[in-house]
């Protein structure tokens, strides 16, 4: 049985006018289904690029991208945007929320274009806004916000959650909470979650931690014993 | 300034190029702003300025001074005393009838002075420019003006004859008939709406330039003035009246000094007049009313003769009568009697015939007795006949016996000698002697002899055989008959007397009657006598009577063909007294006038008349007055957009540039510093936008409003001034707004410490929104549909901005529209609902209302014509409140009849106004203009200017010209004069639709029609006229087509700017393009909608702001906007918005998921 996910030989090189700028030069890495998978790396080092490649955001110079049998690297515009909308779901490190729509709005927002949504108010529930659903994002704090745009993610039933930098721009305790949020969700719909950080302190919670260095994966670590968010410091 | 910081200034100008559309976005608001405020504002004063150069070019005059007695020789030498005067022009002028070729028109003929313009001094005034030909050296030659219509009747070459339009012209013109020498134009008459005339249609159609010499006037028309160091003032302007005002005052003066002295000598003669022909009057009346008298005392003479005469006729009819009468009694009495005797007649005829009958039975008795006897008689005489017979036969018998004896015996001595010689002629034949023929002869003699004897042998052998037989009894028998003979003969002897006897009785018998005979015989001639004198005396009677029926007759002939007579006579007497009555009152009317124009005298004096009350000027100063304030409202409108479009994009600039803006702050530089960059942008963009707006606007809307104007007015070419108080401040506004838009927007985030400036502005809060109430309709809202709902209310500039803007746009073109449907609905208006007849055909003066009538029948009757009907209709002035009006007064006889013809009815409502004799019908257009409503009183002057007040019954929708209606009765008792009919209405066939031509030339072919005209020609103006509007419209369109792209455009702009990380994150999201579009631009076509629908209404008074502006003094506009202008508006402006959506897509497509990804600023 082939991986989920496969990236071989995946190129992309930036023109910047006269500079040619190798974002990738040569991925290869392979996830497997319900797999909690940490990419990380300094800025720069290329996984903001993988994950761009990964969701549909751009295409690749060179190489093959497999997810689920797909041929992801050979999607067109068209096919990359049902991609998007059907099979990924996105947690941005600013939330990206639609300020004038509600909580449960924003997640009804990505369930009105997916095929097989999740039930709404389960979601919320779920990332436990049960009693925020019918605020603005304005009136949530970073944490609940994140949770919204994880539960938006999570709603649209996709074959892969995307996470950049999820804690990012959140304090050390929400952080936690989220990354054990995402953890959780992992685990209990054994959905294949990817999170992407420069942080190498959460490297023990994936299944699978990919260190990104220049343009390539630097090393491949599987952790067989995969720690909990909570027991982890940093 | 503070000393720039070279980074700033660097940055500054990065900033500008990185964001280009932004900047253009503020640049174009202002160049276009700044175009159409200037352009348009400059519209007016470039109108005046050309307007007012023409005039001091070509010596317009300044002040026009006239009375209505005319200017004396010493009034000029007065005039030319105050020296102030810089040019003083005495001139003829006078208005007259000419043929254009269509119609009779009116034309004004003003006086040229030769040596004036040959010196070309000072006084020559109001110039002509020569346009085409030469101007005229001699009498009989005539300069026309320069007129497009009638290129074709007048030419130079041509030549027109003058015709009066009452009376003739002999006492203003020597020579009537002119050859066209030259065509000129004058700023004396810009326009080709030359004003109001006092003679024919009422309005001015020409005017034309003779010398001097060809008028033949005691008095000057007029005199024109100009004032010395006057052309230095723009004439439309106060400064320059303020100038005028002392001339004026003096003037003034003057004219109360001179025309009180002329007044005096004009009022003494006119009173004389007015005696005399007050005398006259009476006098007249006075006879009038003796001839009549005498001529009814006559008519009662003749009359009372005829009774008189058939009286006398009626008695001897009745005596003769009388007299028949008795003749015919004796008649009657002689006819009795002779019917009486005539019966006595019959009864002795009777008698007669009694007698008579018995007498024949005896007479006839006799008559048998004698005719037995006579028949008895006749039997015996035929027996003794018969018996005389028997005795006859026996004796003849007797005497042939005898004879036969005695032949026997010669019969014998005979045979015996034819015996001898039988003898000796045989012997002869024997002897031989004989020759041959000898022997022939004697034998035939032989033979001859023999056969004699033979004959006499048988004859005796006869005679004896009888002479045998009657030898016996035949004298017994004789003597026998003899006995009977006489026994016959006394039988009858005795039947003979007894047969007489008879006879005698007879006879008596038959004379026994003959003296009865007689008598009757008698009485019957008598009678017969006595019929015939009857009868003739009958005869005599009736010839009597016949003769005396004829007689009788003629004289009733006689007496009935005096009262025939008499009848005419009557007949004629009335007539006369009609004529004559109608001529007093016609004297009686003529006096009114007179006594009125005296009485006007009293009010008479010198007009002193400046540039105000010159009608070209005037009429000029109403499109400038228009074009201004146009000119206030449509920049207003680009005005507020562009402040609102510069408000929004500073505020978004500043807004995007927060975090920059703090960290200046933080490094240190100076608020000013800070503000720099942002007040620089905006004045940068704004200022070159002004200088692009002002230089395009400057140039290409005052040519085009200008040239737009000259359509109707003849004015030279423009000629541009500087407006530099209008482009500075043009220049101030635009930049105050977007600096100041600038300012405000840096002073919020500059307030703010840098701290916080770091860190992203709190995003505005989502805010629930009202329609979220009605929650059954929101849950059924997309997220779309729920995000353009609550973007709407969140950004309330930018609401207001594109609000505002884009209603403007709508309302722009609903005024545009507009005006073409309203001018358009003139047209339909005026002749569908209001006008129901389509020409007026002027008839002479002198024409009486018999021939009147007879024309109307006579053209009802023709194919091309419905409806003809007469009216009075005079040119008149209409005065209140001391503001007047020129008008038509039509004074209507028939008003049921009128219906037909025009509609009267209130606008608004549609009621029907009944014209009674209460008062005055007025159009609505002057009673707007002189605020004028029903139940005031307003003055009016009828044909002959005499001046009453009449009460308004009513306001009557109409749009061309103004008229005032009123009933004949409610006329003749406010001036105590008739209306004349003077004027026919025409309404044409509907279904033939007769051209123009046809029915002219049907009307024409009266003499008493002067000259036929048609609404035609107004339609005509009116499409050029609208023509004309289609440069404005489009100019209208185009700009509101470019209010709205620069809103549009704005606003999705930032929209877009600011939503860049929300469309990124949709698109991550998996939104299709269009749905991310839609997400942008349901924002965008929901606020076009609102800003369409707020324009509808807006532009509707829009519209009728404008069109009440720019209204014609004489053309009420309609109000009308067609809904499908509205749709149309409507429909544009959400097109403009699709268009800029189309534009903007690019940009959507084009922004990078990436972005999604950064941080917030």
């Amino acid at each position: 049985m082939s991986a989920f996910i496969e990236f071989k030989d995946v190129k992309k090189i930036y023109q910047m006018g006269e500079v040619k700028i190798e974002a990738l030069a040569g991925v290869n890495f392979e996830i497997q289904q319900g797999e909690f998978v940490v990419i990380a790396g300094a800025s720069g080092a290329g996984k903001s690029t993988i994950l761009n490649l990964l969701g549909g955001m751009d295409t690749s110079t060179s190489g093959e991208i497999i997810v689920d049998g797909e041929e992801v690297s050979s999607f067109n515009d068209k096919q990359l945007c049902d991609y998007r909308r059907y099979d990924i779901g996105f947690v941005f490190q600013f939330y990206n929320l639609v300020q004038n729509l509600t909580a449960k709005e924003n997640i009804e927002l990505a369930t009105q274009i997916c095929k097989n949504p999740l039930n709404i108010d389960a979601t919320i529930e779920a990332v436990g806004l049960k009693d925020r659903k019918n605020n603005f994002p304005s009136q949530l704090s970073g944490g609940e916000q994140q949770r919204v745009a994880i539960a938006r993610a999570l709603a649209k039933n996709p074959k892969l959650l995307l996470c950049d930098e999820p804690t990012g721009a959140l304090d050390y305790k929400t952080g936690k909470a989220i990354l054990k949020l995402l953890q959780d969700t992992c685990r209990t719909h054994h959905m294949t979650v990817i999170v992407i950080t420069h942080n190498l302190a959460l490297c023990p919670m994936g299944d699978k931690v990919l260190h990104v260095k220049s343009g390539k994966i630097e090393k491949m670590i599987i952790n067989e014993n995969p720690v909990d968010v909570e027991t982890i410091e940093w | 300034m503070v000393k720039l910081k070279h980074s700033i200034l660097k940055d500054t100008f990065r900033e500008i190029w990185k964001t280009k559309s932004r900047f253009f976005s503020i640049f174009g608001i202002a160049a276009i702003g700044v175009a159409f405020f200037a352009g348009v504002c400059a519209s007016a004063p470039t109108m005046a300025y050309n307007a007012d150069l023409y005039y001091d070019e070509h010596h317009l005059m300044d002040i026009r001074v006239l009375s209505n007695f005319g200017i004396t020789a010493e009034d000029i030498d007065e005039i030319e005393k105050i020296e102030v005067l810089d040019g003083v022009m005495p001139a003829y002028s006078a208005d007259v009838l000419v043929n254009d070729g269509q119609s009779l028109n009116v034309m004004r003929v003003h006086s040229l002075n030769k040596e004036q313009i040959d010196s070309q001094g000072s006084d020559y005034l109001n110039r002509l420019i020569l346009v085409e030909g030469r101007l005229p050296e001699k009498t009989g030659e005539i300069v026309v003006e320069k007129t497009q219509m009638l290129e074709n009747s007048f030419q130079i070459g041509k030549s027109i004859l003058l015709r009066p339009a009452e009376g003739d012209l002999k006492d203003t013109f020597d020579v009537t008939r002119y050859k066209i020498v030259g065509i000129v134009q004058t700023p004396y008459y810009l326009s080709f709406q030359k004003g109001p005339s006092n003679v024919g249609s009422g309005t001015l159609g020409f005017y034309g330039y003779v010398l001097e010499d060809n008028f033949n006037m005691d008095v000057y028309t007029e005199v024109f003035l100009s004032v010395k160091g006057a052309d230095a003032f723009n004439s439309y302007e106060d400064e320059y009246f303020d100038y005028l005002e002392d001339v004026m005052d003096e003037l003034e003066n003057l004219g109360f000094k001179r025309s009180k002295i002329r007044r005096d000598e004009i009022m003494s003669d006119a009173l004389d007049q007015y005696d005399e022909g007050v005398k006259a009057y009476e006098e007249g009346k006075l006879l009038f009313e003796k001839e009549i008298e005498a001529a009814e005392q006559k008519i009662k003479d003749a009359e009372m003769q005829l009774v008189r005469g058939q009286a006398e006729l009626d008695s001897q009819k009745m005596l003769a009568q009388l007299q028949m009468n008795d003749a015919q009694k004796e008649i009657d009495e002689g006819k009795a009697q002779i019917e009486e005797y005539t019966k006595l007649l019959e009864m002795a005829e009777k008698t007669y015939y009694e007698m008579n009958a018995d007498s024949i039975q005896s007479r006839n008795e006799t008559q048998a007795k004698l005719d037995e006897v006579n028949a008895e008689l006749e039997v015996l005489q035929t027996e003794l006949n018969e018996v005389n017979q028997r005795i006859d036969e026996i004796d003849k018998a007797n005497s042939e016996f005898a004879e036969a004896q005695s032949r026997v015996i010669q019969l014998q001595s005979e045979i015996s000698m034819s015996k001898a010689s039988i003898q000796s002629l045989e012997l002869s034949l024997s002897s031989p002697l004989l020759d041959e023929e000898q022997k022939a002869e004697i034998q035939a003699e032989l033979d001859a002899e023999k056969q004699n004897l033979v004959s006499l042998e048988a004859e005796l052998k006869e005679k004896e055989e009888y002479i045998e037989s009657n030898q016996s009894n035949s004298s017994d028998e004789r003597n026998e008959l003899l006995s009977q003979q006489s026994e016959l003969n006394s039988r009858i002897l005795s039947l003979q007397s007894q047969a007489e006897a008879y006879k005698t009785a007879l006879n008596v018998l038959n004379q026994s009657l003959e003296p009865f005979e007689a008598l009757i015989e008698e009485f019957k001639t008598y009678l017969k006598d006595g019929q015939r004198q009857v009868e003739e005396g009958q005869k005599q009677l009736n010839d009597a009577k016949a003769l005396a029926e004829k007689e009788l007759l003629a004289a009733q002939k006689k007496i009935d063909a005096g009262y025939v007579e008499l009848e005419e006579g009557k007949k004629q007497l009335s007539e006369e007294k009609l004529k004559g009555e109608e001529q007093l009152r016609e004297g009686y009317e003529d006096l009114v006038r007179a006594k009125d124009e005296i009485d006007r005298i009293d009010k008479a004096q010198w007009y002193i008349l400046d540039r105000n009350s010159h009608y070209s000027y005037v009429d000029y100063q109403g499109a400038i007055e228009r074009m201004d304030a146009i000119a206030v409202i449509f920049p207003v409108f680009f005005f507020l957009v562009a402040a609102l479009v510069c408000l929004t994009t500073m505020t978004r600039m500043v807004d995007e540039q927060r975090t920059q803006i703090g960290t200046m702050k933080a490094l240190g530089y100076s608020n000013k510093d800070i503000a720099f960059k942002y007040v620089f942008y905006a004045a940068f963009a704004s200022l070159s936008g002004c200088a692009i707006g002002l230089a395009f606007g400057l140039t290409v809307f005052p040519g085009v409003i200008y040239t737009a104007w000259n359509m109707m007015y003849i004015l030279p070419v423009i000629r541009f001034t500087t407006h530099i108080s209008l482009m500075i401040i043009s220049t101030v506004l635009i930049c105050s707004v977007t600096t100041l838009a600038a300012v405000g927007a840096c002073y919020s985030e500059l307030i703010e410490t840098p701290a916080l400036l770091m860190r992203p502005k709190a995003p505005k809060l989502g805010k629930k929104i009202l329609l979220e109430r009605i929650s059954w309709l929101w849950n059924r809202f997309s997220f779309t549909s729920k995000v353009t709902a609550r973007n709407i209310f969140r950004y309330k500039k930018r609401f207001f901005m594109t609000v505002i803007g884009i209603s403007g746009c709508t309302a722009l073109l609903i005024a545009g529209f507009g005006v073409k449907d309203s001018i358009n609905a003139i047209v339909d208006q005026q002749f569908g609902a209001v006008f129901e007849y389509i020409g007026t055909a002027t008839l002479n003066d002198d024409i009486d209302d018999e021939r009147i009538d007879q024309i109307v029948i006579e053209a009802k009757e023709s194919e091309i014509l419905d409806d003809v009907m007469a009216v009075h209709c005079a040119s008149s002035v209409l005065d209140f409140e001391s503001e007047s009006i020129d008008m038509t007064l039509m004074v209507v006889e028939n008003v049921n009849q009128f219906k037909n013809f025009v509609s009267l009815h209130e606008r608004k409502t549609g009621n029907e106004i009944e014209l009674d004799s209460d008062g005055v019908i007025l159009t609505e257009h002057m009673c707007n203009q002189l605020n004028i409503s029903v139940g005031d009183k307003v003055n009016l002057s009828n044909e002959d200017g005499m001046v009453r007040s009449f009460e308004v019954i009513g306001i009557t929708e109409n749009y061309v010209n103004h008229f005032a209606y009123m009933s004949e009765s409610c006329y003749q008792k406010a001036f105590d004069l008739r209306a004349k009919d003077n004027t026919l209405l025409l309404v044409t066939n509907q279904q033939d639709q007769p051209d123009d031509g046809e029915v002219a030339s049907l009307l024409t072919a009266y003499d008493e029609v002067q000259s036929v005209s048609f609404y035609t020609s107004i339609r005509d103006n009116f499409s050029s006229m609208i023509q004309s509007l289609d440069l404005i419209v489009v100019v209208i369109i185009v700009s509101a087509g470019a209010l709205a792209f620069v809103v549009l455009f704005n606003l999705t702009n930032v929209n877009i700017s600011e939503r860049v990380r929300e469309i990124a994150t949709l698109k991550v999201l998996g939104f299709h393009h269009k749905e991310v579009n839609d997400y942008v631009y349901n924002e965008n076509i929901v606020l076009s909608s609102i800003g369409a629908l707020a324009g509808l209404v807006l532009g509707k008074y829009l519209h009728l702001a404008i069109m009440i502006m720019v209204e014609l003094d004489n053309v009420m506009f309609g109000r009308l906007v067609k809904p499908q202008s509205y749709f149309m508006a409507f429909v544009v402006t959400l097109i403009f918005t699709v268009i800029v959506n189309f534009v903007m897509k690019k940009r959507l497509r084009e922004i990078p998921m990436v972005e999604s990804l950064k941080s917030v600023e």
